[in-house]
């Protein structure tokens, strides 16, 4: 899998566009989930792993190969998502908790599509409560936590990803993973 | 967290970083079977991390990777100038330079139409509003004369170097030069002598 993953990038630097496209189907996935955890919004996720893979192809040639290609893009992904955070404004978001309500947000107000079975419904439910957690995380503890458990990363990659010495990636898991159960405990109190 | 121990909080944190040896767990498991506070921690910490990993799985919408290659700028095919540029960094500075030096000794060829003179000596006799120098008859210069925008008429003895810019060098029967003697006429000759006198300093005020 390197080896091919290097062939590519190989390709794309003397010029070949083709190439890229084979990079963009083994990543998607994971740059899109990432992503999508970090800013909680499918649109915009898309939008920023877009972004991601046109940077790295723009800018291939600056990737040396001292580290894997997956932690460089990870690495763009993760800047993109952080630097959208910052500037969104704190605007209405879907996920937020109607003032005056129990727990009602945006999406319980739209109307449904097509209706879920209901054990699909409470799984979804599930999840989507554990993404609103993820959402509530200061940013630098929700990456941290996000390339540690969603992507599975070792504390190595997440620090070169994150560009920050181990024992400090390892003190943003130890927070963010207690932050969460926090507010699993808060919420599980107020069912 | 009312479990006063530090020590244990630590000990889940290696045990859910994987890092916890077999004695450290046995000890957990101790300390865990009497204090709820620490079994009720690890176990919360211990589903969380479960639940992230179960996430549901997130993929791609359709047809992303058609519209990343259909955002792509065009082939990128850098132009050849910006290439060199990069693989000769020093060899264009040096040109650059020379570029800029050239250019601004071409402006001064252009704009410098003032009559002046040059000269070490002061037995010569400087007509400024007819634009002529006159080394008299019977008299000798020492050191070397620059005429600009003017004419020299040599009647007597030079001991050195003559340089006439813009300007006609007559010479009478009687006039000697020891040094070198140049006209200069066209605006190449001019820089060549400027870039000349600017890196030997040769140039006498």
């Amino acid at each position: 899998m390197e080896s091919l993953i290097n062939s590519l990038v190989t390709q794309v630097k003397s010029g070949n566009r083709e190439a890229f496209e084979g990079l963009v189907e083994i990543y998607k996935d994971k740059i899109y989930r990432l992503c999508y955890r970090m800013v909680g919004d499918r649109h915009e996720a898309e939008d920023l792993a877009q972004e991601a893979f046109v940077r790295a192809f723009v800018n291939i040639d600056k990737y040396s190969g001292s580290y894997k290609f997956s932690t460089w893009l990870y690495r763009i992904a993760t800047n993109l998502c952080i630097d959208r955070l910052r500037k969104r404004k704190p605007d209405y978001s879907m996920d937020a908790e109607i003032p005056g309500t129990e727990g009602a947000t945006l999406y319980s107000q739209v109307a449904d599509a097509d209706p879920l079975p209901e054990e699909e419904v409470e799984e979804r439910e599930k999840r989507d409560h554990l993404q609103q957690e993820i959402m509530k995380l200061p940013e630098k503890y929700r990456t941290a936590i996000l390339l540690k458990y969603i992507e599975d990363m070792s504390l190595e990659e997440i620090s070169s990803v994150m560009d920050l010495p181990v024992p400090t990636v390892k003190t943003r898991i130890h927070r963010g993973r207690e932050a969460l159960k926090k507010a699993y405990k808060k919420v599980a109190k107020s069912r | 967290m009312s479990c006063e121990s530090e020590e244990y909080m630590d000990l889940i944190d290696k045990a859910l970083d994987g890092e916890i040896t077999a004695e450290e767990q046995a000890e957990l498991d101790r300390h865990m079977e009497s204090c709820e506070n620490c079994r009720e921690h690890y176990h919360a910490l211990k589903e969380i991390i479960f639940e992230m990993k179960e996430a549901s799985p997130v993929v791609a919408p359709a047809h992303f990777t058609e519209n990343v290659m259909k955002m792509l700028p065009e082939v990128k095919k850098r132009s050849m100038p910006a290439q060199w540029i990069r693989r000769y960094p020093v060899l264009t500075a040096a040109a650059v330079f020379l570029i800029l030096m050239f250019g601004s000794v071409m402006a001064g060829w252009n704009t410098e139409n003032d009559f002046a003179v040059h000269s070490a000596a002061s037995n010569i006799k400087v007509n400024s509003a007819a634009h002529t120098v006159t080394v008299p008859k019977g008299e000798t210069v020492k050191g070397d004369l620059v005429v600009e925008n003017g004419d020299i008429k040599v009647e007597g003895k030079v001991e050195g170097n003559v340089v006439v810019i813009k300007g006609e060098k007559y010479m009478a029967s009687a006039g000697q030069i020891t040094g070198d003697s140049q006209e200069i006429h066209e605006v190449v000759e001019w820089v060549w002598y400027k870039l000349k006198t600017f890196f030997t300093g040769q140039e006498q005020k």
